[in-house]
């Protein structure tokens, strides 16, 4: 604790497997306090699976993780976490406050009583993500903009100090895109809050994230973009011949077999 | 009109009446969040195939009850973990009890009045001793439903995180089933299997529409569902 960048997240050497199927093999990975990283990787690459072993929800086969220096594990409040885009029905007969209220106290016995305090710490939350104008609409009805700012506040509100955020940019069109880069870029900095997000796409994220941890055939490379969206680097880690093509400032990766 | 209330067994019949239909009420709303009104649907037919069991190895009913729609619960919950897969579970689970249920019946040589009640339930037979008995579980029910409230709604419309948060959310789920399942076996006696769906699912299926927060959802189910009674 008295080091002042602590690291969140170490992994050793940690291994995935599933039955014979190694998903993810030799990760040496260590994040730091604040540090906004993209993941990125194919379909299938181990991306959610990471987040899911930070989680403790599934258990390294080998290697060293350890979340704030202990192992993970489940329930853990200084993570919040932000599952891939969940479908919210359309006739969900839930608000957006409620929402965003089992983030608070979803996972506790009884019933709750509404509260003054609680209604302000919701309010708050709702305020930090911009989403006040909504809090009382059903989240059917939210556009895939307005459920991820409720996704990320849900996520926000044990105070975490890491996030882990699961494709919140899928479905999106570019304006809304870039709102949710924004709004992860400025909870992380004012939060200090260690950010893990998956995405398909680092583009929108080129000018806000710190490094990338790129994952495909099971193994992985971290780094700063410059470093990791190479075509070396990108055809080692692909094994094969894999080229980053930059047009209109924008970075594509041709040539990789899933 | 009120008259008829100067009756006892009229008495008899409102009380234990309201006290299942307030638990019915509430248990409707989590299977409809949940997804798992089919179930609703299939638990009372599961105990009528007990019921019918029961009578033939001349044993109470009840018993019957209780042990079948709590072995079907169980088995729906840990082999119906998703939706699709759940419809199916309890389609399959369903037949094979009615079919044993008209097994049992067949097996069975005497009139069957027990059993016939269990499909029909008995809301004018029903004895002070077993409004008492209605009110007590109703109420155990209740409790244990109330102190469940906050993670089974969080698991109920958001598992994963749920699950991320600490919730224990298949254990969750398996207790809550086992809780529908009793309060099935209690109330099918005096409503009946066969009625007992629009009661469990009617008034929460009306309050979703008309209301977002869960719990005035379930408050304005709770009087449907008295005034359904």
């Amino acid at each position: 604790m008295d080091e002042r960048k602590e690291p969140v997240v170490e992994l050793e050497h940690m291994r995935i497997q599933f039955g014979k199927r190694t998903i993810l093999d030799d990760v040496n990975v260590t994040i730091n306090e604040g540090e906004f990283i993209a993941i990125l990787g194919p379909n299938g690459a181990g991306k959610s699976t990471l987040l899911k072993l930070l989680l403790g929800l599934i258990k390294p086969s080998a290697g060293i993780v350890r979340v704030l220096g202990h192992p993970p594990r489940r329930g853990n409040s200084d993570i919040g976490y932000a599952p891939q885009h969940r479908v919210l029905e359309a006739d969900l007969a839930l608000r957006v406050r409620d929402v965003v209220g089992f983030g608070l106290d979803g996972h506790r016995w009884g019933t709750g009583f509404p509260s003054h305090k609680r209604r302000v710490i919701i309010d708050t939350i709702l305020e930090e993500v911009d989403a006040s104008s909504f809090a009382e609409a059903p989240v059917g009805q939210l556009s895939g903009g307005e459920q991820q700012r409720l996704l990320i506040a849900q996520a926000l509100l044990s105070n975490p100090r890491l996030l882990l955020l699961d494709e919140p940019l899928a479905n999106l069109d570019i304006i809304h895109e870039q709102e949710i880069v924004t709004l992860v870029q400025k909870i992380c900095r004012a939060r200090n809050v260690a950010v893990m997000l998956v995405t398909h796409d680092v583009n929108p994220l080129l000018p806000v994230v710190d490094r990338v941890l790129y994952l495909a055939r099971g193994h992985s490379t971290i780094g700063t973009t410059d470093e990791v969206i190479t075509s070396v680097a990108l055809s080692k880690l692909y094994g094969s011949q894999v080229e980053v093509v930059q047009a209109l400032g924008r970075l594509f990766v041709v040539g990789a077999e899933i | 009109m009120f008259n008829i209330f100067q009756y006892q067994f009229i008495q008899n019949a409102f009380m234990a009446g309201t006290c299942v239909a307030i638990v019915a009420a509430i248990m409707g709303y989590f299977l409809i969040v949940r997804g798992l009104t089919f179930a609703g649907h299939a638990l009372p037919n599961i105990g009528f195939a007990g019921a019918a069991g029961a009578v033939l190895l001349g044993i109470d009913p009840v018993i019957g009850l209780l042990a079948f729609t709590i072995s079907a619960a169980i088995a729906i919950g840990i082999l119906g973990k998703n939706l699709r897969e759940r419809d199916i579970v309890v389609g399959i689970i369903m037949t094979f009890a009615l079919g044993l249920g008209i097994l049992f019946l067949s097996l069975y040589s005497g009139y069957a009045e027990r059993v016939y009640s269990i499909l029909f339930g008995q809301i004018v037979g029903i004895s002070q001793q077993n409004v008492l008995f209605t009110a007590v579980s109703s109420f155990l029910t209740l409790v244990v439903l109330l102190i469940l409230y906050r993670p089974l709604l969080f698991s109920s419309f958001d598992p994963e995180v749920a699950e991320a948060r600490g919730v224990p959310v298949n254990a969750l789920g398996l207790v809550f089933l086992v809780l529908v399942a009793i309060t099935v076996s209690i109330a099918v006696q005096i409503v009946g299997a066969l009625l007992f769906f629009t009661l469990l699912i009617g008034p929460a299926a009306t309050t979703v529409r008309i209301v977002q927060r869960p719990l005035w959802a379930i408050l304005l189910a709770v009087v449907l569902g008295i005034c359904y009674i």
